[in-house]
């Protein structure tokens, strides 16, 4: 079977808390024939802290990453499992394309520091908008070895995966997922067999972004997901994002201590769930790697 | 309050003006008001978009902070700044830093303000006049976070989050989360040493230390 190369940009999260995502990314990728190569020493970002600090900043960590991706790999685009990344990223090749000035600006910045220049052009995607358009439900579906039967999932997409539009391109044509109710990862997750559980929690913001800076609220707003998707009656939450399962899944402690059992839901990724399916072990999509009981919740309903 | 009168008009020997061009008159009340803070705003990054808001309410009606944090209101921010009212925006400062970037007001605002980024522009503003006695916590958070996307091109989460606590003098929370530590070092969430560093980076560390110091603040 002939492997495609795609050009993967993690983000810093899938190195730290998110590395369960970024094993199941790649386990649920090779099951589907392709290789997740992840861009040589590419660099963060710049979440939403560059803008606060310099504006042609915010454009210049997303090009050096692009112009990385097409040099080393010829790639028009690069792939990012990440909301923040992908925000950050499409909200800077948005403004450089609809201002070419800022390009200029940029690979002046580029050529002083001896990286290569950004084209202009290339763009990037998210992992999942990439698994659902290039390969889809029907590809999923030819894969599962082990369905993921009777098992209830609501799926969480948090915020910067469809929002802004102005940058995302949410609902914009049926490529893009629809930005108030996106359905792409119950597509993906109903080809592999799984129930997936209609809830109003599909794009609230977890609070992530203000982990540390607004603890009290960013608390309430983790706990207002789990409880919603726990009133719903699904058997674990799945997303799409690092930083929300930082937010739900890493700090689930935190939250446990302060909420109680309200908010008990375990927490995954799409792609462990896809992996599983795919006839993947726990160890294979870092199960053991999640705070909230997810392992104990899978087994319950005999998916692992 | 007397009415101003007009100047009387005749042409061709009819008299164009008359009682009803006699209007009260024209007033504008400065007194209260600062008229450099919309121009100030719109020139801090993210405020460019901030005179195209016609008041509708939609950023505000959908906004995840407003029933967590009193008074968090991004139409009336804009209302706010458009009026020049600065004693009422400085009356705010603690609630309108806490915005929580979730993007809803910008994605759905029908004329194209980029509410987010002018709510983080009002932010600046506020710092930049210097109304925060002491950086708030995301201000401190954003500068540990650029300080290691500066030197190590790359940032780790869970060092920030050591660097913030001490930061801020809650060097005992940590310690309670010693715990936690470890678990993330057993899951290969933490590195204990080395860590995330970009390799070809000498020369965006010299680039970004120059755009951020030419940017000034404390950033």
């Amino acid at each position: 079977m002939a492997v495609a190369k795609v050009a993967y940009f993690p983000g810093c999260s899938l190195e730290g808390f998110g590395k369960s995502y970024d094993e199941s990314a790649k386990f649920t990728a090779r099951a589907l024939g392709v290789e997740l190569a992840t861009i040589d020493d590419y660099s963060c970002c710049g979440a939403i802290e560059a803008k606060r600090a310099d504006e042609l900043s915010s454009y210049l960590l997303p090009a050096r990453n692009l112009a990385l991706a097409k040099k080393h790999m010829n790639a028009d685009s690069l792939v990012t499992p990440c909301n923040g990344c992908h925000y950050t990223m499409r909200r800077a090749t948005t403004e450089m394309k609809k201002r070419p000035t800022l390009v200029e600006d940029v690979n002046q910045l580029l050529g002083e520091a001896g990286e290569p220049a950004y084209d202009g052009k290339s763009d990037v995607r998210h992992f999942l908008e990439y698994l659902f358009n290039e390969h889809g439900p029907d590809a999923v579906k030819a894969k599962v070895k082990r369905p993921l039967k009777g098992l209830k999932v609501v799926t969480y997409y948090g915020c910067l995966y469809v929002r802004p539009k102005i940058y995302s391109a949410a609902g914009k044509d049926a490529r893009h997922d629809n930005p108030e109710y996106p359905v792409f990862m119950d597509e993906l997750l109903r080809a592999a067999g799984a129930e997936v559980v209609e809830w109003d929690g599909k794009t609230d913001c977890c609070g992530g972004g203000h982990a540390l800076g607004d603890e009290d609220n960013s608390l309430k707003l983790s706990a207002s997901v789990l409880e919603q998707a726990r009133q719903a009656g699904a058997d674990v939450l799945t997303t799409n994002c690092p930083l929300c399962g930082a937010a739900l899944d890493v700090r689930y402690n935190d939250l446990k201590s302060r909420f109680g059992d309200s908010i008990q839901m375990p927490v995954t990724y799409f792609t462990q769930l896809l992996g599983l399916a795919f006839g993947g072990s726990a160890k294979d999509v870092g199960l053991g790697l999640q705070y909230s009981g997810a392992s104990e919740a899978l087994k319950k309903r005999g998916v692992v | 309050m007397a009415v101003a009168q007009s100047p009387t008009v005749v042409v061709d020997g009819v008299e164009l003006t008359g009682e009803w061009m006699n209007f009260l008159p024209f007033r504008v009340e400065t007194d209260p008001f600062d008229d450099a803070l919309l121009k100030e705003t719109m020139t801090l990054p993210g405020g460019e978009s901030l005179a195209k808001c016609w008041q509708c309410g939609t950023c505000s009606a959908g906004c995840t902070m407003n029933p967590y944090v009193d008074g968090f209101n991004p139409r009336q921010f804009i209302d706010l700044v458009r009026l020049g009212d600065w004693e009422e925006i400085r009356a705010k400062s603690d609630q309108i830093w806490r915005c929580a970037s979730c993007q809803k007001c910008t994605h759905r605002c029908p004329k194209e303000v980029n509410t987010a980024d002018v709510v983080g522009a009002i932010t600046a503003l506020l710092e930049r006049r210097g109304v925060y006695a002491k950086p708030t916590n995301a201000e401190v958070f954003a500068e540990i976070f650029m300080d290691q996307v500066t030197n190590h091109g790359r940032i780790e989460e869970a060092k920030m989050g050591q660097e913030f606590y001490l930061k801020t003098g809650r060097a005992g929370e940590l310690a309670k989360r010693a715990g936690m530590g470890m678990q993330m070092m057993l899951k290969g969430q933490m590195k204990l040493f080395g860590g995330a560093k970009v390799k070809h980076w000498k020369g965006m560390q010299e680039v970004l230390k120059r755009r951020r110091a030419a940017a000034g603040g404390a950033h």
